[in-house]
């Protein structure tokens, strides 16, 4: 008897593992991007000073009216409500990048904070939000476009001045693991647009930002010695979340 | 009513079977990568740059069929590059014959110093298959890093020999149909490294 239910236990297990996904991970997209960009406080914020630590990006101008101060709401929600997630030793922060780098000095960036309570004293408070911009615009153009897959470009506005534009993109948010991967992008799509690879919402969702910054935060505490084969299990299974 | 003689036999067979199945288990237990691996779906971006090999431009869908195994620094640098080029070297040649399949590319963050001509002769020291890669300017070659999760930066440390660059050390690993696999940190050693080229090169 024993002999038959050793292999029906191992191949009941891996069926009930692939069917109830005891554990949920979240797919390693592809590689976040390399940057080095500086904050309010003029501390240069780099993709290598952020390995270890999980991030949640974002987009944003200060001259924006339309997009923007919903996103950054969203954001501010995300961060308000962070001690719901169970975090443990897992650092959590948050990086805003500009995407108008030419006219978002690090002092407008730090006006913009200001009107979502991030001071240079209250930036690390309940967890740090970096507000940042980069000293070469062309570089910092390349990033977001290339590195982030975010595509943005100037629109002018009617008044005849080239000083006077928009950028025109769609808000997003992505979330970066301990190891620079990436492992959730949030796209906000107007109207039916969609794209194949979003998670069937035309909207971005703190409830669903802070449900994968804890499923992240469970698998960096849990995926040591045994149990990581476990979590590499789940990912070969690709038991990701709905 | 069983005979001493029947119980041993059934006891035995009972561990045989055992012994089996924990064997089948251990040979087919999901392999363990010495890097982090991806699923990613999307193909690993492309790009187009100088190959010191032929001085013509080449593009990184051109090694489809191979394993790629990308890696970004610098002629003048003076530990982590030459390190991570001699231990790939050192991995090629535990391959042996299957390491015609591998392909190290290495593109250079400081293009304003390292010309083809500077490249090919630095690669070709640690494996005559190497290919150094260089960007026509500093844009492109930011470009390229960035998508590859690279930073570097100019530091000028007061060296004899002008300044440093502190780069990214990671090594990227993308398999035959161009998608990105898996990531090494800095210090990956030769024999892992060989080991997971062995699993790849033997399943796909």
């Amino acid at each position: 008897m024993l002999a038959y239910s050793v292999p029906l236990f191992l191949v009941i297990s891996v069926m009930a593992f692939n069917i109830f996904r005891p554990i949920l991970v979240l797919p390693r997209l592809s590689i976040g991007p390399g940057f080095g960009l500086v904050d309010i406080n003029n501390e240069k914020i780099t993709n290598e000073s952020m390995r270890g630590t999980v991030v949640l990006y974002s987009f944003t101008y200060t001259n924006c009216e339309q997009n923007c101060p919903k996103l950054m709401d969203k954001m501010s929600e995300v961060r308000r409500r962070i001690n719901e997630v169970e975090l443990g030793d897992v650092n959590v922060e948050m990086v805003t990048i500009t995407i108008d780098p030419e006219r978002d000095t690090p002092e407008k960036m730090a006006e913009y904070a200001a009107q979502y309570g991030v001071t240079p004293n209250t930036q690390n408070d309940p967890i740090p939000w970096h507000f940042v911009t980069g000293a070469n615009p062309n570089l910092v153009k390349i990033m977001v476009s290339s590195g982030f897959d975010l595509f943005h470009e100037k629109v002018p506005v009617n008044t005849g001045s080239d000083e006077d534009y928009r950028v025109k993109f769609v808000p997003m948010a992505v979330l970066i693991d301990g190891w620079g991967i990436i492992r959730a992008e949030y796209r906000q799509f107007e109207g039916t647009e969609r794209l194949s690879l979003s998670e069937g919402t035309t909207d971005i969702d703190p409830d669903i930002i802070l449900r994968d910054i804890g499923l992240i935060a469970e698998e960096a505490r849990n995926s040591k010695g045994v149990a990581s084969a476990a979590y590499e299990a789940a990912h070969l299974f690709a038991c990701y979340p709905p | 009513m069983m005979t001493k003689r029947t119980k041993l036999v059934l006891y035995s067979m009972t561990g045989l079977v055992i012994v089996m199945v924990a064997a089948i288990a251990w040979r087919y237990r999901p392999y363990a990568f010495h890097g982090m691996v991806m699923s990613s779906p999307e193909l690993a971006p492309n790009f187009t740059l100088t190959s010191s090999a032929t001085g013509e431009p080449v593009s990184l869908r051109d090694f489809r069929g191979k394993i790629v195994l990308l890696y970004f620094g610098y002629t003048t640098c003076p530990d982590v590059c030459p390190a991570t080029l001699s231990d790939v070297a050192e991995a090629l040649d535990l391959l042996g014959n299957k390491a015609k399949d591998v392909q190290l590319l290495w593109i250079s963050v400081d293009p304003e110093r390292d010309t083809p001509e500077i490249m090919e002769d630095y690669v070709k020291h640690f494996d005559p298959t190497f290919i150094g890669l260089t960007p026509k300017n500093a844009e492109e070659t930011f470009e390229v890093a960035t998508q590859y999760g690279i930073y570097y930066e100019k530091r000028d440390y007061g060296s004899a020999t002008g300044y440093l660059m502190d780069h990214t050390a990671t090594l990227t690993l993308i398999d035959k149909d161009s998608y990105v696999r898996v990531v090494y940190p800095f210090g990956t050693e030769p024999k892992d490294l060989a080991a997971d080229l062995k699993y790849i090169l033997n399943r796909w």
